[in-house]
This record gives C-alpha cells, structure tokens and sequence, in this order.
C-alpha cells in the first residue's frame, strides 16, 4: 500500500510538471512583435517591437544569432509597464535570429515567449 | 512526456514544487484550525498535537511563501541569479504575488499562535485563517473582474478545501484509537463535509464558469484540460470521502476498528497532494508561448 502511495506520489510529480510545461493559459496578454515571426527583415532595421493588449513589465528580452551569440536588448525599464516595448538592436550581420522574452502581465502572471526573424542580404 | 519535461526550467520545477509545498502548509494550517474549532469531541492529546500541526504546518508556509518570491524574481531574470536581483526583486514584491505572500504570511503568524493554547489566540488564529483565505483572493485569477464575486469565490474554495485538508489529521489520529469519540468526531466531520465539500464544488464550479466560459471551448486549450484533469482527481477524491461516510465511518462505530479508516485517509491526503500539485502546475509561472 505505501509503496503504491509513494508510486502514486511519484507520477503526480511527473504529471504536474509535464502539465507546466505544456500549459498556455488563458491570462495575461496578447502579444504580437516587429519584426513578427518568421518575417526577413533588412540590415539597417534598429528596433525591435513587442506589443501587447495590456500593460507589461518587460524584465528581460534576449536575441541569439544562429551562431549562438547572444545579445541583451535594452528598452524600457523593467519595472515600467508598457503596452508597446521598443528594444534598441545591435548592428546585425545577415542570418537568422531567435528572440527570447519575459515579463510580468497586469494580473501578476509571470510570461514568456520567443520568436525568430531573419536579416536579409 | 520526456521531451516535454527535458523543455522544463530548473527555475519552473523548482517554482511549482515551492508552490505545492506552500498551499500545502497554508491549507493544512488553516485548516487544522477550522477543525478545532469544528471537532469539539477531540480529546486532549488530539487537540494538542493538531495545534502543534497547525503551527509547524504555518511556520512551513511562510517559508515556502517566501521562497516564491526569488523564485519568481529568477524566472522573470531567466536564471536562479535574478532571485538576488534587486530590480526583479521589487518587482515580484509590489506584484499580486507580493501582496498576497504579505497577507498569507500575517494569517499564518496569527495561525501559528494557537499553539499557545489561549482563548485569545484561538480567536486570532481563526482571524488567521480568513487572512490566508483572503490572500489566494489578491493573485492570479482572483484579480480579474469582476473582481469581487471572483474573490469571494476564491475565499469561500479556499476555507472549504482547507477544511478538508485540515480533517486527515485529527480523524486518522482519533480513528486510532476506536473510541465513541473517534467514531462521534468522525460522524461530526462527515456532516460538516457535506456543507463544506458543497460550497467547495459550487465555488469551483462557479469559478470554472466563469474564467473558461464554454467549457468545451476551454477543453480545447491545455488550461481546460488541466482543469479538466484536475477534476477527474477531484472525483475520485470525492468517491474516498463518500467511502468514509458511508461505509468506514459507520464501521468503526460499529466496531471499533479504525485501521480502514485511517488507510482511507492516507490514500485521501495522498489524493489531496496531488490535486495541489496539478493546481500549483496549470496556476504556476509556467507563461503561455505567443505566436511573433
């Protein structure tokens, strides 16, 4: 019986995480980006956009190159909720970048996404 | 399910085990109080050993509730370093978690307290347990609108389920002992499950209602199904209560034998836990992945 218990115990911890990890719940934001996914974009573009229905502390947004360099994208202060994030981008060489972002909704929900776009030739 | 745990961050685990472990201790110490107050045929030693619950169980909740705060300042830096950063710090701390982890940790202080044994800290600590109601009332879900009923709801689901959580002590402890009193308290707390497992339902269901909306829309979004998983538990916890009741409650007044009764028990706070794990998952800062 405890052995059962404690096997029972076991998948729940599984279960519960693999619940987590999947989950796209219904609060927080709409977000849409610019550039948005999967868009090319030119050499000389030096912003980068995230805006959402409501207002969000942005606290951290990161751009990887598809050679693994990663870069910091600085905007407004984390602690400044905004509806429209404008990030400052670094000199872009051509080639394929993935950005990674979080934050914190209007209800508290902490959030996180990712899009990727390319800078053209 | 591999590939979905291995996409886990250590920082995700760590926050839903953190947030199991701290509706646990918040649940279970407010809920040991509640049936203090309720469960007036527990004899002497059982009173005494459900305060000394009640407290450690407070004492664990506050710590656990402190801890989602770095926690939940390293998610939002996207590394365990950002707990000690103090920008994210005091961004977690004037959030809906913040406030809430400030009021739990009052309620528990003043729960922690009827380990003293006074009349006045019975009272405070029945003060207690409305503060950790309240506080699952100003996060998450609960500050959406309208606000107001969605808070009450929060409240009425959080004293009920605590209530339940707070009777696996107190009744596997007097089932032990397979006196009158074990097989009276056991009797009283099944009637008062029946209007505290209602209100906890209702206030679920309602609360269900009025988050998802169409709840087969809502089945179609890993939110519904977790909920819709979570139920499925909640049902099969709902069928070992009605066991109790029914069948082993009335055996051990007949008998005297609590063994059934207490293996009952386990297998429902083992239930229970799980039910909380599920919750502190689909609830957690685990955030929803937006299309660019």
């Amino acid at each position: 019986m405890t052995k059962l218990r404690t096997t029972l115990t076991a998948a729940a911890v599984a279960l519960g995480m693999s619940l987590a990890a999947g989950a796209a719940f219904a609060h927080g934001s709409k977000m849409q980006s610019m550039p948005s996914d999967g868009q090319t974009v030119a050499a000389g573009t030096k912003v980068m956009h995230l805006m959402f229905d409501a207002p969000m502390r942005i606290t951290r947004v990161t751009m990887t190159a598809a050679k693994g360099k990663t870069y910091r994208v600085n905007g407004p202060a984390a602690n400044q909720a905004v509806k429209v994030w404008e990030g400052k981008l670094p000199k872009l060489a051509p080639g394929k970048y993935k950005v990674d972002w979080r934050g914190m909704s209007p209800d508290g929900h902490p959030m996180k996404g990712a899009f990727a776009f390319t800078v053209g030739q | 399910m591999g590939a979905v745990l291995a996409a886990l961050e250590p920082v995700q685990i760590a926050s839903i085990l953190v947030k199991t472990a701290m509706y646990v201790g918040a649940l279970l110490a407010a809920g040991s109080v509640i049936n203090l107050w309720l469960l007036t045929e527990l004899d002497t030693p059982a009173r005494r050993r459900l305060r000394r619950l009640a407290a450690m169980s407070a004492v664990a909740g506050v710590v656990f509730g402190a801890l989602s705060i770095p926690l939940r300042a390293a998610f939002l830096y996207g590394g365990f370093e950002g707990g000690l950063d103090p920008v994210m710090l005091r961004i977690v701390l004037f959030s809906p978690l913040g406030y809430s982890v400030g009021v739990m940790t009052l309620g528990l202080t003043a729960v922690a307290l009827v380990a003293l044994d006074r009349r006045w800290t019975g009272l405070i600590a029945l003060a207690g347990v409305l503060l950790v109601a309240i506080s699952f009332a100003l996060r998450g879900h609960a500050v959406s609108q309208p606000r107001a009923l969605l808070s009450l709801l929060f409240v009425v689901h959080i004293l009920a389920a605590s209530f339940w959580i707070g009777g696996f002590y107190p009744l596997h402890d007097m089932a032990g002992r397979g006196t009158t009193a074990a097989a009276r308290t056991a009797e009283r707390f099944g009637r008062a499950a029946l209007i505290m497992v209602g209100l906890l339902v209702l206030a679920g269901a309602t609360l269900l209602w009025l988050l998802a909306g169409n709840p087969l829309t809502a089945l179609a979004q890993p939110w519904g199904q977790s909920v819709a998983l979570k139920l499925m538990v909640v049902a099969g916890l709902l069928g070992l209560a009605g066991l109790n009741k029914l069948r082993l409650t009335p055996a051990l007044a007949a008998t005297g034998d609590g063994g059934p009764l207490r293996r009952s028990i386990r297998w429902e706070m083992a239930v229970f836990v799980l039910i909380l794990l599920i919750t502190a998952s689909f609830t957690s800062l685990v955030a929803p992945e937006h299309p660019g």
